[in-house]
């Protein structure tokens, strides 16, 4: 199992923001409603349109057979909130068909380290959760997948 | 040399496999009827005083090894793939409950373990 110096949620992160489904969030700025900052962990009360980036569990899928070493897939959840339902599946759907489509061994520099994301597996549907609270009419949407990554240096 | 009765024995393996691929195509669902169960498993930022979201992933995820050596020992037993199946989804469903937030208790009864019929 590798070690990783960034969560896996955080790695994942940059990747949302360079394969540009979002952007790095920059404290006190006022956020046009396609900036999609992406936030780790937390998400702030604004702006409305924001994404998330969670650790969960992950699943071991065997080992390797020349050095021994357990094939790690570390689980993550995406969360989108937008203004509306609408505008929510679309952003979730987009990152869906990013994170399907375009990651195969993805290189990643975070500050001075660097990942290599081989893969991104097991993705579920996207999980429509309905408004954020009974009064709010933010929507959330969830998606749910696992990845290897490596870190390199 | 005559062999006789080899269609026999042949429509009868062939009998069998038609009923192994049937039970085969067993599948069994695990999951909760509460209409809020979905918004309580996938909301990570929520504080839980009793129990915690992804209560019934984590232990799907976590507990690969059991189920399937449930289902193993099950098939060894000479069990149906459907019953395999079913001890399995029971155990994962209790698992599950044991993570499952408690606040009225309505979703923690919402348990249940299905067999699909294909």
């Amino acid at each position: 199992m590798p070690i990783l110096s960034n969560s896996p949620s955080d790695i994942l992160r940059y990747l949302l923001i360079s394969l540009t489904e979002g952007s790095l969030p920059i404290a006190g700025k006022l956020y046009a409603p396609t900036d999609w900052p992406v936030f780790n962990d937390v998400e702030p009360p604004l702006p409305d349109n924001c994404i998330t980036t969670f650790d969960t569990t992950g699943t071991d899928d065997g080992r390797l057979m020349l050095t021994g070493e357990i094939v790690h897939h570390t689980g993550f959840q995406i969360r989108v909130r937008a203004q509306d339902k609408v505008t929510g599946w679309l952003k979730a759907n987009a990152i869906q068909v990013s994170l399907t489509e375009s990651v195969k061994r993805v290189s990643l520099t975070i500050g001075n380290r660097a990942y290599l994301i081989h893969c991104i597996a097991k993705m579920g549907d996207i999980l429509s959760l309905g408004k954020e609270s009974p009064t709010s009419k933010r929507n959330l949407f969830t998606i749910n997948a696992v990845m290897m990554v490596e870190q390199v240096s | 040399m005559k062999i006789e009765g080899v269609s026999r024995v042949i429509e009868a393996l062939e009998a069998r496999i038609a009923q192994a691929i049937k039970s085969s195509k067993a599948s069994v669902t695990v999951g909760y009827t509460q209409n809020y169960a979905i918004f309580v498993h996938e909301d990570l930022v929520a504080h839980h005083t009793v129990g915690q979201a992804k209560f019934l992933e984590q232990p799907a995820r976590m507990h690969q090894d059991k189920f399937r050596k449930i289902v193993e020992d099950s098939l060894r037993r000479k069990l149906t793939m459907s019953q395999a199946l079913l001890l399995a989804g029971l155990a994962l469903q209790r698992e599950s409950q044991l993570l499952v937030p408690i606040d009225t208790g309505a979703l923690k009864a919402s348990a249940f373990t299905r067999v699909d019929i294909i």
